[in-house]
């Protein structure tokens, strides 16, 4: 009947849930423990479901368990048990039955029905215990008591709620087997459940008459909450395989197995590595590389058109794999640069980045490259679509060290998040710093950064693009006009509206209307050569107008589109909500977490959602590798053309603040999971970062007081989200500064409430380290915009308000760095504090030159060369503006002199600095150095001349920058190290990022001193800060002679791994250990006990010594002492 | 020492996967060796040459055709002591028995006193068919890599019958059923399949095979069903019963089958 084909259609989308019930039959234990098959013991059974609850000694309950524990899968669930479920939930207690569901293919995670996270992946499969399990921890037991019965029936209760709420979707199906009137899942609960779900959502196998006709569900059944079957659900099974309507599961091991190409064959990927890749970007395997079976006719035609029609969320490998992409001629640019990039030895590359409009192919393009580097076995590929969490470079370094060590390839990652390039850069930097060879491809929207960096994706046909477009098209049967050179590539992604559903349509000739749309394109790419991406759009509404295309038809609405234009989110029906949703993520590329979406529409909303996507084919919905269920459009390119009719930016804000009341954090990941990520990913698009700052500004204020009101109902908050809720306040102050909509009272009052929570989160919830940098920046920025409300109030400031203020942003800007010594954004921030305080003129002449001197030696601080090229330009840009104001001689004359009578140590600072500007670099150098040594001992206690002091001894000393160039010796003699040693110890003022260096330098002289168990100390403790600083795993110095040559050292293995990644070194010449990677020196030797290693140089990185074998001609960085 | 059946499955599995890669379709199912080999000499010879020789006939043929010389050599090699001992089994009169005996003497000819002759004369027949394999991996891992000799195999593979088979199943929206090579054998075996003459004569066949296999009894008695409408020993009768089919097809049985039928047949009827 229908209602099977649904079900079967249910089984095959998924998600598919299995409640698996106590069976049929009791058996009372003496009997059953005899027996060699699985029972459930007859003394649990309460006699009436109200009765109390039978309780089991935990003896004999840890003794039914052993005895059914060997017992092999039951006959009825041979069939049922290799399925590839989304979620496995048992009223059962034995450890036997997760055991059952165990395949290569996939992890097994036996949990109690409260432990958390809830997930939906198929290859990492939770089996919930509802009421405990013997063979879970002694906590989640099964009830042995009456208060532990009604605890468990509770837990049950809502672990149910939560698969109903957030797991099932309404596109789901659970399937009951092997549940009967006497299970703990009682009718009832049972009843409950269905109750909450759409009809078709449940079905119970092996249903018996007393079953089909209990009341309450013979009531469920009624009403089609609940199928009942008397069949069981392995027979069902068995049946719906054979006639070939649902997949075979039991023989899938070999294709289920992840195989990565390499040069001659395939890596075989392990399940746990590849659940733990898959949260961060999906390795490209030979599932992704694997075109479509030949074929001709309707099933070829069918292909083509359903690839046309993908949306950009999932890309079509298999489509892309069979070749049905029109090539595009960048593409074998972007390949060459790529593979440019994979052959520098150096690896010094940086990201690859490909940039282009809405529509140019970008997505195709970058499967396009992933399948080919893939299937050419010369590098790993990892690709992450759009719609992920930003990612994890430690989940990255896992599978790169995997890649690696089994095939010596390297690994590209294939990031299409058409994110800010500052991200991929970021990224790049974080994975160089763990010493990883994996080289960044991304995506991104146009912009006027020209760099070698950059690809661009045209949105024109080239000649040879559009001559192929004929042939192209013609292989599926599509006669079109030749398209001529500089076509527009929207035509590309719209062709799939021109074309008829069928075959048959197309030799009909349904395909006419693609002529005129094509005509009109053809007009369209006349005149929209080299236009703006907003002229662009609005050209391709009117040409697709002109054509007879009715793109507002590809959307619900119960209004006419005048009406529509003009309704509050509110006022419009469910289906015209759940657009207005879908388009305004969706025309910012974003998918939405559908229970994010369902949240917003409410119960009325998952009864229609099914039928909305199936109706409306602009809308799609799509399930990622690990289980995760979106909404989103078919492509950027319709939502953007839709949403220009549908939604007016009031309508926009009101979407915006609607999923920012109803999204919900996952607790148990420390980025918040899908929906935080969500909000960030919009509030990017059209918060104070994005391009659309003006259009969306006036509406900062209410979107703040959504996250407000979200927060204040008590929700959990994240610190991510407390960061977009200050980050939208200060905007909104900044905006009141100028337009009055805030006295300057309330904007002070608020700056101060998102200090305070900004404050408070860092103390009190548990952060990513990106988070907590940008919390940090933010709550430098929050104050430093309070000072600048100060300062420009009517009234004199305060000075000691300032003063404290001024204390609290360098405080912050301070912490910002320790998190990531590296990053230019607290430095920013200080900088253009700096900058907008000293101009507004209020501020003292101390406090204007402290605060000048504070941000130029935080700018100074910073290697330009280990920032973006757009953060070197922002870099160069502050450096200039405050070398301008410190430059004003006026100000430095009248108040440097009175500084340096007060010691203060900006004026040090200032006049250190001035003597290095000197043209004569050794000699300014020596007469900086002397100014600060010849200074009170007190200017050591100020972070900034600390620094200077220490980076102007190392190169007055030795010639060099510090921590620059691989591999230098130092030509130190003993008491060069003692002096250096003793300086280091004299610098208690260095700034909290500053300790990186001084741990390093310390550890690298205590070592030349023959101090080598404090040595290891010092790199231990400098290992535990966990920084991801740019030089972490280069060898900067190499242990040295005073006379600058390097020391040679013998010793042997003390022990090795055997993949050769990690060993340790007996070093003759130290009576010590130190750490040395086996591969380095061989690709097969040296791994085992007392090996001797060939003579060897120690070399020094931030993780400490390190044996460094010797290569003949090996260019040595030497600098020299003075 | 490595079991030389797994290093055989696993050679032909990377050749397997290879295919996959190219053309989207994995090689035949080599499993029937492994039962075989353990049986006897004969039992793995015809189960060799039923998948060297028949079932992997197209893809060897490709990839033979671009092999090298020398690779090329080896392949023949293989393919003639195969066919030899094939067809020695079977024939009395072949006329290269002699090189077949050969062939097995050279097998056995350093086996120490009280060998079992026929496990030697398996392993050695193992370790030529493992060295075609490896030569044809070799030429497969090549196509793989090169977009439009992957296109070519893959055009190559389809006009196998399984992939003819497997095509009808794809446009009928379904999976192949387990007994996917029973299915097949039954195609080869259609006594239409001799007079088709283009690909669309034998994907027709193909389907009335697919469609045919695919069908469950009748939920109704089929002797009651014509006797419902008055058709038991009436040529009509098939006419029916083809028609009965088709509706229980569609989900539905029993008396919901035979409501619809009422409604259905007389137009069927009155348009013959």
């Amino acid at each position: 009947m229908s209602s099977q084909r649904d079900l079967l259609a249910r089984i095959a989308a998924g998600p598919r849930f299995l409640l698996l019930g106590q069976g049929t039959e009791r058996t009372p234990l003496a009997n059953g423990i005899q027996r060699r098959e699985w029972f459930f013991p007859a003394e649990l059974t309460p006699e009436q479901p109200t009765s109390a609850f039978p309780a089991v000694d935990a003896t004999r309950l840890a003794e039914y368990d052993r005895s059914v524990g060997p017992c092999s899968v039951p006959a009825q669930l041979t069939q049922v048990a290799p399925i590839a479920w989304n979620g496995v939930l048992t009223s059962r207690i034995d450890s036997a039955t997760v055991r059952w569901f165990e395949a290569e293919w996939r992890r097994v995670v036996p949990l109690a029905a409260q432990a958390g996270p809830y997930l939906r992946s198929t290859t990492e499969l939770q089996v919930r215990y509802l009421y405990g399990g013997l063979g879970l921890p002694q906590d989640e037991w099964p009830p042995a008591s009456d208060l532990e019965w009604i605890d468990s029936q509770r837990n049950a209760s809502d672990a149910l709620s939560e698969l109903a709420r957030n797991l099932i979707t309404p596109k789901g199906v659970l399937l009951v087997e092997d549940w009967s009137l006497a299970d703990w899942l009682s009718p009832l609960d049972l009843y409950n459940f269905a109750s909450r779900l759409a009809p078709g959502q449940v079905h119970v196998f092996s249903a018996s008459e007393e079953i089909a006709h209990h009341q309450l569900i013979a009531a469920a059944v009624s009403r089609g909450a609940i199928a009942v079957h008397s069949e069981s659900l392995g027979a069902f099974m068995e049946q719906a395989i054979g006639q070939g309507l649902l997949p075979e599961h039991s023989s899938t091991n070999v294709e289920r197995a992840k195989l990565i190409p390499t040069h001659t064959g395939f890596l075989e990927l392990k399940v746990d590595l590849w659940n733990r890749i898959l949260g961060t970007a999906r390795p490209v395997d030979l599932e992704l590389l694997e075109p479509f079976p030949f074929a001709k006719g309707p099933l070829a035609y069918q292909r083509f058109r359903s690839f046309l029609g993908a949306s950009e969320g999932a890309p079509p490998w298999r489509a892309i794999a069979s070749g049905l992409k029109l090539p595009r001629t960048y593409e074998q640019k972007l390949l060459a640069r790529v593979e440019l990039a994979l052959d520098d030895p150096s690896g010094g590359r940086g990201p690859v980045i490909l940039q282009g409009q809405t529509a140019s192919g970008k997505s195709l393009a970058l499967v396009w490259l992933a399948q080919a580097l893939a299937r050419s076995g010369r590098a790993a590929v990892l690709h992450q679509s759009r719609r992920r969490d930003r990612p994890i470079a430690t989940d990255i370094e896992a599978f790169s060290l995997w890649v690696e060590g089994e095939s010596g390839l390297p690994t590209v990652l294939i990031w299409d998040g058409m994110a800010d390039p500052d991200d991929y850069f970021a990224l790049d930097r974080q994975l160089r710093a763990r010493g990883q060879r994996v080289l960044i491809v991304g995506s991104t929207y146009p912009n006027d950064t020209s760099n070698g960096y950059q690809l661009t994706a045209p949105i024109h046909l080239d000649a040879d693009e559009a001559a192929a477009v004929g042939p192209w098209l013609a292989e599926h049967g599509i006669v079109l006009p030749p398209t001529g050179a500089g076509a527009d590539t929207s035509f590309l992604a719209l062709l799939y509206r021109a074309l008829p559903e069928t075959e048959s349509g197309l030799r009909r000739g349904l395909a006419l209307e693609l002529r005129a749309a094509e005509s009109g394109m053809e007009a369209l790419s006349r005149e929209s050569r080299q236009q703006e991406p907003d002229t662009r759009i609005t050209a391709i509404a009117r040409a697709l107008a002109a054509a007879g295309f009715d793109i507002d038809s590809l959307a619900p609405s119960d209004h006419t589109i005048e009406e529509l234009a003009g309704l509050g989110f509110a006022e419009r029906s469910t289906t015209e909500q759940l657009s207005a949703m879908l388009l305004c993520a969706g025309r910012r590329n974003l998918n939405l977490p559908l229970e994010l979406a369902l949240r917003v529409v409410g119960r009325e909303g998952s009864t229609v959602i099914t039928d909305f996507v199936k109706r409306f084919d602009i809308f799609r919905w799509t399930e990622d590798a690990d289980g995760g269920q979106y909404l989103g459009v078919r492509t950027r390119l319709e939502a953007e053309l839709l949403a220009r009719e549908e939604l007016t930016d009031l309508t926009e804000v009101e979407v915006a603040t609607s999923f920012i009341r109803h999204a919900r954090a996952d607790p148990f990941t420390r980025t918040g999971g899908d929906e935080v990520q969500f909000i960030v990913d919009l509030m990017e698009q059209i918060g104070p970062q994005s391009e659309e700052l003006s259009r969306f500004s006036p509406w900062y204020g209410e979107l703040a007081a959504a996250f407000q009101e979200h927060r204040e109902a008590g929700a959990y908050t994240h610190p991510r989200v407390v960061l977009l809720e200050a980050n939208l306040t200060r905007e909104f102050v900044k905006r009141s500064q100028r337009n009055g909509e805030l006295s300057a009272e309330d904007r002070i009052v608020r700056l101060r409430t998102s200090e305070d929570l900004l404050t408070r989160t860092l103390e009190d919830l548990d952060t990513t380290s990106r988070t907590r940098l940008n919390l940090y920046v933010e709550l430098a920025a929050s104050v430093g915009s309070q000072l600048y409300e100060l300062v420009n109030s009517s009234s004199a400031p305060d000075r000691e308000v300032v003063q404290s203020l001024t204390q609290r942003l360098v405080d912050a800007v301070m912490h910002a760095r320790e998190t990531d010594p590296e990053n230019i954004y607290p430095v920013d921030v200080l900088a253009w504090s700096a900058k907008d305080l000293v101009t507004a003129g209020s501020l003292d002449k101390y406090q204007k030159l402290a605060l000048l001197v504070d941000a130029q030696a935080s700018l100074d601080s910073l290697d330009p060369q280990e920032l973006s090229p757009k953060q070197q330009a922002k870099y160069r840009s502050r450096q200039a503006e405050i070398a301008q104001m410190l430059g004003d001689s006026e100000l430095e004359a009248r108040y440097l002199r009175e500084l340096l009578a007060i010691d203060d140590p900006a004026a040090y600072y200032l006049l250190a600095t001035r003597a290095l500007g000197a043209e004569n670099r050794p000699a300014g150098l020596g007469v900086a150095l002397e100014t600060l040594l010849q200074a009170p001992k007190s200017i050591r206690e100020d972070w900034k001349c600390a620094r200077l002091m220490l980076d102007l001894y190392w190169e007055s000393k030795t010639g060099a920058r510090l921590m620059r160039g691989e591999r230098n010796t130092v030509p130190f003699t003993e008491e060069d190290w003692q002096e250096c040693l003793d300086l280091l110890g004299t610098l208690h003022g260095a700034a909290g990022f500053d300790q990186y260096k001084i741990s390093f330098l310390r550890g690298l002289a205590l070592f030349h001193l023959g101090s080598i168990s404090s040595a290891q100390d010092e790199y231990r403790r400098l290992g535990s800060l966990g920084l991801d600083v740019s030089r972490r795993v280069h060898l900067a110095y190499l242990a040295s002679n005073p006379n600058g040559t390097p020391r040679e050292f013998t010793g042997r293995v003390a022990s090795a791994t055997p993949d050769g990644r990690r060993g340790r070194a007996w070093v003759d010449q130290l009576k010590a250990e130190v750490d040395f990677v086996p591969l380095r020196f061989s690709p097969v030797d040296f791994r085992s006990r007392n090996e001797t290693l060939p003579t060897f140089h120690i070399g020094f990185n931030y993780r400490g010594p390190i044996a460094d074998p010797i290569r003949p001609g090996q260019n040595l960085g030497s600098v020299q002492r003075r | 020492m490595t079991d030389p059946i797994l290093s055989l499955l696993g050679c032909a599995q990377q050749l397997s996967n290879h295919k996959r890669m190219a053309t989207g379709s994995p090689i035949s199912d080599p499993t029937a060796i492994r039962d075989a080999y353990e049986k006897s000499f004969d039992a793995l010879v015809t189960a060799i040459f039923r998948w060297y020789g028949e079932a992997m006939r197209q893809d060897r043929a490709f990839l033979e055709n671009l092999a090298n010389s020398s690779q090329r050599v080896k392949l023949g090699c293989f393919w003639n002591s195969l066919k030899d001992q094939r067809h020695d089994k079977e024939h009395d009169d072949y006329d290269r028995a002699a090189e077949a005996r050969r062939w097995r003497e050279h097998a056995v000819a350093s086996a120490a006193p009280g060998t079992d002759s026929d496990v030697l004369l398996r392993d050695a027949l193992i370790a030529e068919l493992h060295t075609a394999l490896q030569v044809l991996l070799a030429v497969a891992l090549h196509v793989a890599k090169d977009p439009l000799l992957a296109q070519s195999w893959s055009e190559r593979a389809a006009v196998t019958p399984e992939a003819e088979v497997h095509n009808v199943y794809s446009n009928l929206g379904l999976q192949p059923p387990r007994n996917f090579e029973y299915v097949v054998r039954q195609y080869k075996a259609h006594p239409w399949l001799r007079s088709a003459r283009k690909p669309s004569d034998r994907a027709q066949i193909a389907q009335t095979v697919v469609i045919g296999i695919g069908l469950a009894p009748l939920s109704i008695a089929y002797d009651e069903l014509l006797d419902e409408f008055g058709l038991v020993g009436d040529s009509s009768a098939r006419s029916l019963l083809v028609l009965a089919y088709g509706v229980e097809a569609s989900g539905h049985s029993n008396a919901s089958t035979v409501s619809i039928l009422k409604s259905i047949w007389p137009i069927v009827r009155a348009t013959a």
